[in-house]
């Protein structure tokens, strides 16, 4: 009976197929009648494009950020096989990017071209940037342009928020997802004047229930609830053009066991850090001469960032300062010949109080950090045509604690037919670690936390990429083919290896490098689809005891990822599947009962996500589930039950912690937005 | 066998009933189109009018094609949209027609 009854309902579904494919044929036919040169047919913008200019980058657009929840920086990396986010561990709740296979504190964190994020802010700097708040995000892969210092080292990742001088108007976002995390958005910018724009950015979060799925006595992911506020102004007369703005953030996150009586009689394990940070910027511009791409700039920013984090009886308390400065001249000598010079300050300076064991009698440690980097950088760019570009960067900087040194850059562009671009880029890259206040996570771990004396990291990055445009059918097949070898001369280490009872920070000057090879795809299979594959290798090595593989990285990454809209595009489908390879475990130990504490690798698992969204005229609706294999690393924290003793580790995290989440959210734009 | 013959004649009615009026109407604005952030903006105000399957704007022939369901909208609509994010639209015949007489005139 009932199939009978489905039965017509199928055949009707059938018909009105039928009835759209006739449109779709009429369409077509239109279409061949007509001259096809500059026409252009209701077709999707591409969600990322390829950077122009000598350095291999991408820029990912707004388009695509919103092919995904993406609620904050760390979450619009999804759909993107050059960029990798790993939570590193499971108590706080931290993350982190890896470029090229490595560390995130090597790719340079950059908000508008200012170095943005440093030091303590950086364990969780990747929630700090709400979502909606970007207009896009560039990545630039490998030695990188001098001008904004000396940091990068696999690259730079530059935010772009939404400018106040956009069309006027307003956007509301609520987002819900079944984790009980809400989120609250505002965005809104006006004209004061033809002259005078300013905007409004907010942002509120948290979450409404405590969630331990595997049981552990410790909550999946900590509590956090975080206020962000921002006001941006845009002013602009004849030649000169100011851009300023003034940030707040308030973050509360609690993490840790959910009831006191897992650890009777000893007390509860409970996690706790608050976060105020302040900041301020601004960008002065001048256009000199119009006709030559002539102008001064002056950028200052400054950032506050107050810290009271809490593991257990282990604290950790910071008010970081971060000052950066920079003057910079640019201008075409003749018409193929670029220069660009400048001069950049940076000042951070952390007032640190800790205390690394569990025993609150015990006074807290202070510890001044201060140092103060000056330096003067030059540019030159030659373009002689469109197929051939050379950029050559030399800057020379003085530390108050490393002295001085040198950081020359070089890359080329060369493109001897429009099917085929190759990009060549070598470069130094220097950095001074922060050893405890850019892994103030780890003390969250049982180990006996171990810092030696830091002296400044130093790593050369050489990378060959080619993209190709082949035309296939009557479209084009994007392929991008990129190697990265990153090689250093000294580096910060996080030691789990050489005794597993002990993490040890220290800088060394073993051999330690990272292989990294990509070959990519993208080709549209018809009108409104898009898929994109994607294939990558890491082979990253450091000496520790004795050169290693270096732990919790997988060898290599796998991803797919489609999306379809509609011709007028109305509705919107995304599916992404990522393969994450296996990797090494630091070294285990062997319990009581003869059983290693952990296996030595982990394995290789897989990941998927999918998004609906409805757009209509002043809002979209999206609906949409990550995670939808369900994997998740069951043992996330080792020895959950002891967590006041040396075996106890959140920090070993591979996988992620939440099994299938399903979210939902609504955009309202008000105004001239859509 | 009857239950079937049944099945596809209701289901052969439906499609019929279902068969849509779809109709193409070619526009040229006034401002004229100059560049892709106009091109934008005039699908943005037209995709989300009710009926629309199609649109294909020309920079070059300054045109704004737009396939649609006669039944569900109209040229007067499409035009009366356009007026309102500033561009008026007239359809290619008139403006053509238009054009002539004002040669003739001259």
């Amino acid at each position: 009976m009932m199939k009978k009854s489905f039965l017509p309902i199928f055949l009707y579904a059938f018909c009105l197929q039928a009835v759209a494919q006739d449109v779709n044929t009429l369409s077509t036919d239109t279409l061949t009648e007509q001259d096809l040169g500059t026409l252009s047919v209701t077709a999707r913008r591409a969600g990322t494009s390829r950077m122009a200019g000598a350095e291999n980058g991408i820029k990912i657009n707004r388009e695509e950020l919103f092919r995904a929840a993406c609620c904050n920086l760390g979450e619009s990396f999804t759909t993107n096989p050059s960029v990798d986010v790993n939570y590193t561990d499971a108590a706080t709740g931290a993350r982190q990017i890896r470029l090229l296979g490595l560390s995130g504190t090597y790719v340079q964190m950059l908000t508008e071209n200012m170095p943005a994020f440093r030091g303590a802010a950086a364990p969780f700097a990747l929630g700090y940037v709400p979502g909606t708040w970007m207009q896009g995000i560039q990545v630039s892969k490998g030695a990188s342009s001098v001008r904004n210092g000396f940091e990068s080292i696999t690259g730079q990742i530059d935010i772009e928020y939404l400018k106040p001088e956009a069309d006027e108007g307003a956007t509301i976002n609520v987002y819900g997802n079944s984790l009980s995390r809400m989120e609250a958005n505002a965005e809104g910018n006006w004209h004061l004047t033809p002259a005078l724009s300013s905007e409004l950015l907010a942002h509120y979060e948290n979450e409404f229930a405590h969630h331990d799925r595997n049981h552990d006595g410790f909550l999946d992911q900590p509590e956090v609830e975080q206020l962000n506020l921002q006001n941006r102004w845009q002013a602009r007369k004849g030649n000169y053009i100011f851009h300023g703005g003034l940030a707040f953030l308030h973050e509360n996150r609690t993490g840790g066991q959910k009831h006191s009586a897992a650890t009777a009689p000893l007390p509860r394990y409970r996690i706790g850090i608050e976060t105020d940070r302040y900041e301020a910027y601004m960008k002065h511009a001048y256009i000199l001469d119009a006709e030559h791409g002539s102008n001064i700039a002056m950028i200052v920013n400054a950032a506050f960032h107050d810290m009271d984090a809490g593991y257990g009886l282990r604290t950790y308390r910071t008010d970081q300062t971060n000052l950066y400065g920079q003057l910079l001249y640019e201008t075409n000598i003749k018409h193929h010949h670029n220069l660009a010079a400048g001069l950049n300050l940076f000042h951070d300076r952390m007032n640190q109080r800790y205390r690394m064991v569990h025993d609150s009698s015990l006074p807290l440690t202070k510890d001044n950090e201060r140092e103060t980097t000056g330096g003067a950088y030059a540019q030159y760019t030659y373009t002689p045509d469109s197929r051939f570009t050379f950029m050559a960067g030399l800057r020379a900087d003085r530390s108050s604690l490393y002295g001085t040194f040198v950081t020359p850059r070089l890359h080329l562009r060369y493109a001897p037919a429009d099917l085929v671009t190759f990009r060549l880029s070598a470069g130094r890259g220097v950095r001074s670690p922060h050893a405890l206040a850019e892994n103030h996570n780890l003390l969250s771990s049982g180990r006996t936390l171990l810092i030696g004396p830091m002296h400044q990291e130093s790593a050369w990055n050489t990378g060959l990429s080619t993209a190709f445009y082949i035309p296939t059918g009557n479209k084009t097949l994007k392929m991008n083919v990129e190697y990265y070898y990153t090689t250093f001369s000294r580096q910060l280490l996080i030691d789990y290896d050489s005794a597993p009872t002990m993490l040890s920070l220290y800088c060394s000057d073993g051999r330690s490098y990272s292989h990294t090879f990509q070959v990519d795809a993208t080709y549209p299979l018809f009108e409104g689809f898009e898929l994109t594959a994607a294939y990558r290798l890491n082979d990253v090595h450091a000496t520790y005891d004795r050169l290693r593989r270096k732990p919790l990285t997988s060898r290599y990454k796998a991803l797919l990822t489609a999306s379809y809209k509609t011709p007028l595009g109305l509705w919107q489908a995304d599916v992404t599947c990522q393969l994450n390879g296996s990797g090494r475990m630091p070294v285990s130990y062997i319990r009581p009962d003869g059983t290693p504490s952990w296996n030595k690798t982990y394995p290789t698992y897989a990941w998927l996500s999918a998004q609906v969204t409805r757009w209509f005229r002043h809002c979209s609706l999206y609906v949409g589930g990550e995670n939808l294999c369900d994997y998740r690393q069951k043992n996330s924290i080792i020895d959950a039950d002891m967590p006041w003793s040396q075996t106890f580790d959140p920090t070993m995290v591979w996988a992620p912690l939440h099994g299938i989440t399903v979210y939902a959210g609504i955009r309202v734009n008000l105004g001239n937005r859509q | 066998m009857k239950k079937i013959l049944i099945t596809l004649c209701v289901t052969a009615c439906t499609a019929f009933a279902t068969a849509k009026d779809i109709k193409t109407l070619t526009l040229t604005t006034n401002p004229q189109m100059h560049c892709a952030n106009c091109e934008t903006r005039i699908k943005n105000q037209l995709r989300f009018e009710k009926g629309v399957k199609r649109i294909e704007t020309n920079v070059e022939k300054q045109t704004v094609q737009i396939l649609y369901d006669a039944d569900r909208t109209g040229s007067e609509q499409l035009i009366k949209s356009l007026g309102k994010i500033g561009y008026k639209a007239t359809p290619v015949k008139d403006a053509a027609k238009a054009s002539n007489a004002e040669n003739k005139s001259k």
